[in-house]
């Protein structure tokens, strides 16, 4: 199932931004959100190496707590 | 990062034909965060953890929800809009962007971006959508859109005079598939036929747990879902597949027929849902890359139990689709590679997939 990450904006060069999310690095392609006003620091969801939307701290830190929720899950299911 | 899920696709290569294709799945199951909740905080809470196919999840948490406890989808018209647009963006996406990157053909970001920004608006019933069609027979095709023509007749024309943008897409796709060598009888999936919420619902009542969301089959047997699967039997499509029977250019046209259709009746119906009994319910979405179902018990006001079956489930099945690439006579590896891509994206996982080939 199609996940999304929250990142947050290290740099931004063009339609590639270096965002950066509990350590990872990704370049990520701001293709989608071309129109919207980014700029270093704002957290974007990144699928598959696409930034698809433009998110608050707020709500990047509460989806983390999904997905961190969601992984622990995954880590306590046997053989999973 | 793991949160995300990834698809490994490991190809068995003697250096001269793949013998064997085993496709590995790391995916939370994002369904197990439900139980527990509220309805209401079900439904708010899917479209925040999927990104990319997040109007069609939130369709189908909101219609599963609302069979569950015995109402009607609540503004189903807007939600039915949100996922046709939805599904026109993911085959934009497709057609414009991803095919002609991996054939070496420039990408179409300028007018891919044009019609995204539309989408939107669209999706957001603030804007007309009455020139869209036209616009994309022209500028996709070439060719001006007729009234009441049925898509499937105009591009049946456009296969053999091939003008638009995606024109030296379908040649360079053509020409690939051509040259693909099974040397003998290439392994195909079922495909899925076209099921209601109810026929769904008759045949996977008994067997809808977890194991089937991972893996899912019918008839022990797995199905390839999403447009091919839906228009195949056209004669359109019936002459591709006999002539390109490894199915890259059916897909390839399928999904534009599906846009193509999307575009024409925004309206259509993508969305059903049914009531399971004992507090449950269940919803079928007709998303870009083919059914999504929800199932949802709900006792007390809470949810006891969710599962998602994702379309990618269905075509990355390990027995499923991929098989097909078992008997592909391929010297070089480069290539292999190339043509597995291609495999990969004709499908198109919902998450990265990494190939590895290994010595057979």
């Amino acid at each position: 199932m199609c996940l999304g990450v929250p990142m947050q904006i290290l740099a931004i060069n063009g339609f590639i931004a270096r965002c950066e999310a509990r350590g990872a690095m990704r370049e990520v392609s701001l293709l989608m959100l071309q129109g919207e006003s980014l700029v270093v620091n704002d957290f974007v969801m990144v699928h598959a190496g696409h930034a698809l939307q433009k998110m608050t701290g707020q709500e990047a830190h509460s989806t983390w707590e999904l997905l961190d929720e969601l992984l622990s899950h995954d880590l306590n299911v046997p053989g999973a | 990062m793991p949160y995300a899920g990834s698809l490994s696709l490991r190809i068995n290569w003697d250096g001269n034909a793949v013998s064997g294709v085993a496709v590995k799945s790391a995916r939370p199951q994002a369904s197990r965060l439900l139980a527990g909740k509220t309805p209401n905080d079900a439904i708010l809470l899917l479209p925040r953890l999927f990104s990319v196919c997040g109007k069609a999840q939130q369709a189908a948490a909101l219609a599963v929800v609302s069979a569950a406890q015995g109402r009607d989808i609540p503004q189903l018209d807007k939600l039915e809009l949100g996922v046709a647009c939805e599904v026109m963006r993911e085959h934009l996406w497709r057609l414009l962007l991803d095919w002609p990157k991996l054939l070496g053909l420039p990408q179409q970001q300028q007018q891919f971006m044009r019609w995204h920004a539309a989408l939107n608006v669209i999706a957001a019933d603030q804007g007309r959508a009455e020139n869209l069609p036209a616009e994309l027979f022209q500028v996709l095709l070439g060719i001006d859109y007729k009234e009441r023509a049925h898509s499937t007749t105009l591009l049946e024309e456009w296969l053999n005079a091939k003008r638009g943008v995606l024109a030296p897409v379908v040649a360079a796709l053509e020409l690939k598939e051509s040259r693909l060598n099974f040397a003998g009888k290439q392994a195909i999936c079922d495909f899925m036929p076209v099921w209601t919420v109810s026929d769904v619902r008759q045949r996977f009542a008994a067997e809808m747990n977890a194991e089937f969301s991972a893996m899912p089959q019918y008839n022990q047997r797995p199905l390839e879902t999403g447009a091919l699967a839906h228009v195949y039997s056209l004669p359109l499509l019936q002459t591709i597949l006999r002539k390109h029977p490894s199915r890259l250019l059916a897909r390839f046209i399928a999904r534009l027929i599906d846009c193509m259709d999307s575009a024409l009746a925004l309206g259509n119906r993508r969305v059903e849902a049914v009531e399971a009994g004992d507090g449950g319910g269940l919803s079928m979405v007709r998303t870009a890359r083919g059914m999504l179902l929800h199932r949802v018990r709900i006792q007390t006001e809470r949810v006891t139990e969710y599962l998602i079956v994702a379309p990618t489930e269905w075509n990355f099945h390990p027995q499923g689709a991929l098989q097909g690439l078992i008997g592909l006579q391929e010297s070089n590896q480069a290539r292999l590679r190339e043509t597995v891509k291609l495999f990969a994206l004709s499908l198109d996982p919902c998450v990265e997939f990494q190939i590895e080939v290994c010595d057979a």
